[in-house]
């Protein structure tokens, strides 16, 4: 019994560690690696769409879409190795860094 | 790469600049006029827009061009500073008040004026 309590802990632990990203983290790894083509305010320019007030799960969806090579949309030949070595963390330290933009 | 088929058009005329063989979006150019401009009145100034795929390095930038006056060779290349940063660089205009426009994708326009 007791063993399944601290199973249970440790789930919802990481669960809220991962929720919470590193906005830092994330506004860094934009700078360097997005910045580019959405623009250092990430409202986008010329054919790359703004990031700004999108839903967090989309960008996260779509993130994880492109890491995985699939394509969705025009750029996808320009998303899908941009977002090839993104971890998991690396995302949802984006997604929190974009939505604290919105 | 190379813009110009020499296969198929021997005579074609030979370019005198090819960014050390990228391609990264060069989109604009302009001469520099004026004595407020210093040693760069004359200069050819060139934009980039290039985001940097595939292993090209990131554009964005404005290089500054030394013709020589009396035929078509390039003495030097610099990289203008830019204060304010990069940015996929869209447009370069002289002014009439002898200053740079730059147009940017952001859909900025910048004046630039030498220090």
């Amino acid at each position: 019994m007791r063993r399944a309590v601290l199973f249970t802990m440790t789930i919802a632990l990481g669960l809220s560690q991962a929720q919470a990203g590193d906005i830092e983290a994330g506004k860094n790894l934009y700078a360097s690696n997005c910045a580019q083509c959405h623009g250092p305010t990430a409202k986008g320019m010329a054919s790359f769409p703004s990031l700004i007030g999108r839903d967090a799960d989309y960008t996260q969806s779509r993130l994880e879409t492109y890491r995985a090579g699939e394509k969705v949309g025009a750029n996808s030949g320009l998303m899908i190795p941009n977002a090839k070595n993104l971890s998991d963390e690396d995302i949802v330290n984006l997604v929190v860094f974009l939505s604290s933009k919105s | 790469m190379s813009m110009t088929d020499f296969e198929t058009y021997p005579d074609a005329m030979k370019p005198l600049w090819t960014n050390d063989g990228y391609s990264q979006g060069i989109s604009s150019a302009a001469f520099l006029k004026g004595e407020q401009w210093g040693d760069w009145n004359g200069r050819l100034v060139v934009s980039f827009l290039g985001i940097g795929f595939g292993g090209t390095p990131l554009g964005q930038r404005i290089n500054v061009i030394n013709l020589a006056a009396d035929g078509p060779t390039i003495r030097d290349i610099t990289e203008m500073p830019l204060s304010m940063g990069s940015a996929r660089f869209r447009g370069l205009v002289m002014g009439p008040d002898g200053a740079l426009y730059v147009a940017n994708d952001e859909g900025q326009i910048q004046r630039f004026t030498a220090q």
